[in-house]
């Protein structure tokens, strides 16, 4: 019999906005713990949020092994490995962050007076450890700063209007002032687009401004699962070592310093993948699916250390928990591939850049629509003006393939996972 | 019960909240989650601003108030300002549900779930994979505060899921379904009943549909769709917090206005017993119906303590919490739409010269345009549902889709989805209810 105990401790400070004033102030110390134990090809679990007695708990979840849940795979042994990706950082100090947030909002508000700022700072500590009685011991840490940002502009009849955030290690709430100065500076000047045409549209890659169910690059979870792979459940069943999207397209998990934040090295397995990376798609073939050791095992995929840490949860991709928002999946995930300037991809042509895309849809064809709420009009370098809410339509196979024009920079709003696609879509009036 | 610091306005939320979520993939149990926390909320005000603290553990409450207390300027009118005069200190004690689910073993719970991919998997044809989970939820509520406030009542909920993803060559669809109560003896013969009906619906779904031409198209929602349209369309746009420091939106929707057929109504309810039961919110206000449709003029808002301050409004009873991790703010609850007078679906469909029927969804989005993403959806032709279609969107701008409703038949469902939930940024996960009857629109974008 194994035992193992997987561990989340979460702090958080965070000033909390409304109307574009701190209007609280909030901390958060919590601890999930996932107890384990293993025995003949069958797993107990027992969780708790706080502190517990170790020895009440691993014994709940011995009990547990008579309801017979299967788990035919060895924990990890023998492994000793402890990484901090907040060794070096300056120390979180609480009267600094508040006065220094505070400072911004202020210049914030005086930037954008006609817009209403909502939502939050958030000063993040997360420690990850993954420990067992036969000599595995993984521990991590990493500690970061996530700003979100919700903007209602005060002279429309829409619920959001815009969208600002990133996250860094480094506490550069500057960036939004940048951001604020340079993307929203003609946002008064309202330009219409051919309705129905097709214009490049750049869109970041991760999830600040596709917020609220922004489904941009949510279809993976699902595509590249490898139980849908080999079953026949997704649009890609049956084409691994396929070209299926343009050279210039890859989709990678990563569990590096450079480019993941708040993820920890190993996966809830315990799976360790050496290098911190994975190509799902590279250079628009189709190498592998995600996979945990269960799917690996019985498909004949790579294992590919995709087990989400849900301490809650017996180890694997099983997805217990509620549905209905869409992320991008597996953690740790990013659309990748070689970083070109904007102005180049686009070469002269007129754009309409995401300031926030709001709900869509992509379907079991491959289907793909992005209502965007509001778009800046990019041209030659500048934002020259905004328009009005437009609906976006492409399919996965278009976008990632013929209509992708590459991967830029994103020097509007730096930070990890925070790279612009561009890509040609046809866009709609939504009267 | 607590050192409530001097100046300040102090309340305590206690969650002694104990889930058990099963999964079984196909006729293999693959997780059992159980979850037994103490979880507490911490607010202090001073006037000015608000102190949270989310922690476990009852023994800390008192340290953590005294700790946010201490970052606080005290204000010793505090009573007196606009946001602590709106909040109530009612009292409330009631214990509903001590023999209820906690009550049952593990060995129970898991059993109560296996008979459902054991009854299905062999009759499905085309069964690819089955999701079965059964939510187990139970949560004993305390509520306190300086000013008074004393609650304590419990409220136990349960919801059965299945996905099943039906394949047929190279089309997939997955089709969900979803049934909640209060009691386990609600999984009734009815439950099996509609889930073979809908093994039926999806199996033949997957063998036949096709994409529609993306364009406007007359459509009619099931009640399921209709509650799902109360809630993006109008349930968000009734939140005051969109409203504080917006006069456009404040004028643009403003209540009294005439928009729609005036038997129509969209009520966003608290306390209803077979739905999410929420006699009170998450700051102790006593929940009450708000009409935010209201014989076709547009009603009254949601709303929380700070909204109800700054907008010189009523308390609604609409502050809301993902869980003991998250400060309230303004959120639906369960929204219904009422019923029209026409007797049968059918009598719809009989008027639709060329349009579609969107049975199911799959998510939705609001704002003023707001969009939902149909599940399973037929083709109507010269008033006939003729043939299984796949719509990837469908949009429109609230009021535009309000007014273009000319038909609801008498039937109305409703259906609390503790699965698919609501986002509203930074809260993406709050369990909400909605409803309403089949409705006929005359124009709506699809694609």
């Amino acid at each position: 019999m194994v035992r193992e105990k997987i561990q989340i401790r979460t702090n958080e400070y965070a000033a909390i906005l409304f109307n574009s004033k701190i209007n609280a102030i909030k901390q958060k110390d919590i601890l999930q713990t996932g107890y384990r134990v293993y025995d003949g090809g069958k797993i107990g679990l027992r969780y708790i949020e706080g502190d517990a007695d170790d020895e009440k708990m691993f014994k709940e979840a011995e009990e547990r092994l008579s309801l017979g849940i299967k788990y035919g795979h060895q924990p990890e042994k023998d492994i000793i490995r402890s990484v901090d990706f907040a060794e070096g950082l300056p120390a979180f100090d609480r009267k600094e962050f508040v006065d220094r947030t505070e400072v911004l909002v202020e210049e914030l508000r005086k930037e954008l007076p006609d817009f209403h700022i909502a939502n939050g700072f958030y000063a993040t500590e997360k420690e990850y450890s993954l420990i067992n009685d036969q000599g595995l011991d993984l521990r991590f840490r990493d500690r970061y700063y996530t700003i979100e940002l919700i903007l209602y502009d005060r002279q429309t009849i829409n619920i959001f209007d815009g969208a600002m955030g990133f996250r860094s290690r480094d506490y550069n709430p500057e960036y939004l002032l940048n951001y604020s100065r340079r993307v929203y500076e003609n946002r008064r000047n309202e330009i219409k687009i051919k309705d129905g045409e097709k214009y490049p549209v750049i869109v970041s890659i991760g999830d600040f401004n596709n917020i609220y169910c922004g489904f941009v690059n949510t279809c993976f979870e699902k595509e590249l699962n490898a139980k849908n792979i080999a079953e026949g459940g997704s649009i890609f069943a049956g084409k691994v070592g396929e070209k299926l999207f343009s050279d210039k397209f890859s989709f990678t998990q990563f569990r590096t310093r450079e480019d993941s934040i708040g993820m920890p090295f190993f996966d809830a397995e315990g799976v360790i993948v050496e290098g911190g990376r994975v190509d799902f798609i590279k250079d628009g073939v189709l190498q592998q699916p995600y996979t945990d050791r269960e799917l690996s095992k019985k498909y004949g995929y790579p294992l590919t250390g995709s087990a989400e840490i849900v301490p809650k949860s017996i180890p694997g991709l099983v997805k217990t928990g509620y549905g209905g928002i869409p992320v991008i999946k597996p953690d740790g995930s990013k659309v990748t591939g070689k970083l070109e300037k904007l102005d180049d991809l686009l070469g002269g042509d007129r754009a309409v850049f995401v300031d926030l895309s709001l709900g869509g849809a992509y379907d079991s064809m491959g289907g793909y629509s992005m209502p965007i709420q509001r778009g800046f009009v990019y041209e030659n370098g500048e934002f020259v003006g905004v328009v009005k809410e437009l609906m976006g339509n492409s399919t996965i196979a278009d976008m990632y393939g013929k209509d992708y024009r590459g991967l830029a920079e994103n020097e509007f709003m730096p930070g990890v996972a925070q790279d612009l696609m561009v890509i040609d879509m046809k866009l709609q009036a939504n009267e | 019960m607590f050192n409530y610091p001097k100046g300040l306005f102090t309340d305590v939320r206690i969650d002694n909240w104990k889930e058990s979520v099963i999964s079984f993939f196909m006729e293999e149990l693959t997780d059992i989650q159980e979850t037994e926390q103490v979880g507490v909320f911490v607010r202090v005000y001073d006037g000015k601003r608000w102190y949270w603290s989310a922690f476990t553990g009852k023994d800390r409450i008192q340290e953590k108030i005294d700790e946010l207390a201490a970052q606080a300027t005290p204000d010793l009118d505090i009573e007196n300002t606009p946001v602590v005069k709106k909040l109530q200190a009612n009292k409330y004690r009631k214990i509903s549900y001590q023999d209820g689910f906690s009550k049952r073993s593990i060995d129970e719970k898991v059993g109560f779930l296996s008979r459902y991919p054991r009854t299905y998997i062999p009759r499905c044809r085309l069964l690819s994979q089955l999701e079965s989970k059964l939510f187990l939820m139970y949560n004993l509520r305390e509520f306190y505060s300086s000013k008074g406030a004393e609650l304590y009542y419990d409220d136990e909920s349960f919801s059965l899921v299945l996905n099943g993803t039906f394949v047929d060559g190279e089309r997939s669809y997955m089709e969900s379904y979803e049934k909640t109560g209060h009691r386990l003896s609600e999984l009734d013969e009815s439950v099996d009943q509609e889930i073979f009906r809908r093994i039926r619906l999806a199996e033949e779904y997957v063998q036949g549909f096709e994409k529609i031409d993306p364009g406007k198209y007359e459509v009619v929602l099931s009640p399921e769709m209709t509650g799902l349209f109360c809630h993006e369309s109008v349930g968000h746009k009734a939140e005051a917090d969109f409203f504080v420091g917006n006069p456009v939106v404040q004028s643009f929707w403003s209540s009294g206005e005439e928009i729609c057929d005036p038997s129509l109504s969209i009520t966003d309810y608290g306390a209803v017993e077979e739905s999410i039961y929420l006699p009170f919110d998450d700051e102790g206000t006593k929940c009450i119906p708000v009409p935010t449709v209201d014989k076709g003029k547009i009603g009254s808002l949601l709303t929380d303590s700070v909204t109800a301050a700054q907008l010189d409004l009523p308390m609604t009873g609409n502050a809301r919490a993902m869980d003991y991790t998250w400060e309230p703010m303004v959120r639906q609850r369960t929204s219904l739409m009422t019923a029209g007078s026409v007797e049968k679906v059918e009598d719809i469909f009989a008027g639709v010269k060329y349009g579609i029927f969107c049975d199911t969804y799959l998510a939705g989005a609001g704002d003023d345009v707001f969009s939902m993403t149909p599940g399973r959806s037929y083709l109507i032709e010269d008033g006939k549902i003729t043939k299984p279609v796949m719509v990837n969107l469908i949009y429109a701008r609230c009021k535009d889709c309000l007014a273009s409703i000319d038909a609801r038949t008498v039937e109305t469902k409703m259906k609390p989805a503790y699965y698919i939930r609501c986002g509203k940024p930074p809260q993406l996960g709050l369990a909400t209810a909605d409803g309403g009857p089949y409705v006929h629109i005359r124009s709506m974008n699809c694609l």
